[in-house]
C-alpha cells in the first residue's frame, strides 16, 4: 500500500498553482449574489452524494442557512465555501488568513460553529447563540 | 469524559476510510494549498466515525481497493491510530461480519463527550494529517477558480 501524505509528498504536479489563482477572497458586497446560486444548487445533488445515503439539502434549509450566513458575516469578509452535510444541513467554511472556520446550519435550524488558527493555539466551537461573538470577532480577522 | 479506546490497537495501526470525491466532498484549505476531504461529508454517529483496521483487512487478504469498492470516484484515506489519539480521539473494534468481508475489520473513531461543533472541529484536524493510499488520480490537482 503506497501512502501519500498531505501537504508534503504530494507530487508536484498536484500542487494548486499559486495563491494568486484563488478566486476567494473578495469583498462580500460581491460574493452575496455569487453564493445564493451555489448554495441552492445543493438541493439539485442527488440523494447519495457521499458514496452511502446522505440526503440533499431542502430548499428551506438553504434558505435558513443563507440567512444566517447574511445575520452573522460581517462586510469585506472572504466568500466561504458551501458544502452539504450528510445530515441534510448546509455548512459555510473558510480556510484562510490562517484560520479555519466552519458554520453548519441543520435541517432542524440549529447552527453550530467553531474556529481554530492554523497553528492550533486558538480557537473555539459550540452553538451560534453560544459563539456568535467569537465567529464574528473571527471572521472580521478574515476580513482584515 | 474521555473517548472510549482500546489499547490493544496498536498505535501504528493504519485505518481506512472511503471518501467518494466530488465537488460536495471535497473543500479547498487555503491556508496550506491543497485540497482536503470536507467535514460535511462525515457522519459522526454518537459511537463515533466508521473506519476499517489495514491490519485485519490484510489479514483476510483485503486491501485499500477493497474499501473503495466499485463505486465511482471512490478514494480511500489512511490515518494511525496515534494521530486519532493525539487529537483526544479513540479507537474501539466494532466488527460486524453479517456486513460482508470487509465487516470484521470496521472499527470506530471515538470523540470524547462534548458538542457536535467541538467533535468536527477535531475530525477536521484528524483530516489534515490523513494520506490517501487509493485513488490519487481522483483527487483534483487545480486550485478553485
Amino acid at each position: 500500500m503506497t501512502a501519500v501524505t498531505f501537504p508534503m509528498t504530494v507530487p508536484v504536479w498536484r500542487r494548486a498553482p499559486s495563491a494568486a489563482a484563488l478566486s476567494v477572497p473578495t469583498a462580500c458586497v460581491d460574493w452575496a449574489r455569487r453564493i445564493e446560486p451555489l448554495a441552492r444548487g445543493l438541493a439539485d445533488l442527488p440523494a447519495g452524494w457521499d458514496g452511502d445515503d446522505a440526503p440533499a439539502p431542502t430548499e428551506g434549509t438553504i434558505r435558513i442557512a443563507l440567512d444566517e450566513l447574511r445575520r452573522f458575516t460581517p462586510a469585506g469578509v472572504p466568500m466561504p465555501q458551501v458544502h452539504p452535510t450528510v445530515g441534510g444541513g448546509v455548512q459555510f467554511e473558510w480556510h484562510c488568513c490562517g484560520w479555519s472556520v466552519e458554520v453548519e446550519v441543520t435541517p432542524s435550524g440549529q447552527t453550530i460553529a467553531w474556529a481554530e488558527t492554523q497553528s492550533g493555539d486558538q480557537g473555539w466551537d459550540g452553538t451560534l447563540p453560544e459563539v456568535r461573538e467569537a465567529l464574528i470577532t473571527t471572521l472580521k480577522h478574515l476580513a482584515a | 469524559m474521555s473517548a472510549a479506546d482500546d489499547p490493544s490497537i496498536a498505535d501504528q495501526e493504519a485505518l481506512l476510510r472511503r471518501v467518494v470525491i466530488n465537488d460536495a466532498t471535497k473543500t479547498w484549505d487555503g491556508n496550506h494549498q491543497r485540497w482536503l476531504p470536507s467535514t460535511g461529508g462525515f457522519k459522526i454517529d454518537p459511537d463515533g466515525v466508521s473506519v476499517y483496521r489495514a491490519r485485519m483487512l490484510a489479514a483476510a487478504g483485503l486491501g485499500s481497493a477493497d474499501v473503495a469498492g466499485t463505486r465511482k470516484g471512490a478514494a480511500v484515506f489512511e490515518v494511525a491510530a496515534h494521530e486519532a489519539r493525539a487529537e483526544s480521539l479513540g479507537v474501539v473494534g466494532d466488527p460486524q461480519p453479517a456486513t460482508g468481508p470487509l465487516g470484521p475489520a470496521h472499527a470506530l473513531i471515538t470523540f470524547p463527550v462534548e458538542g457536535p461543533a467541538a467533535k468536527k472541529r477535531r475530525l477536521r484536524r484528524l483530516l489534515g494529517q490523513a494520506r490517501i493510499v487509493h485513488g490519487l488520480e481522483l483527487w483534483p490537482c487545480e486550485s478553485p477558480r
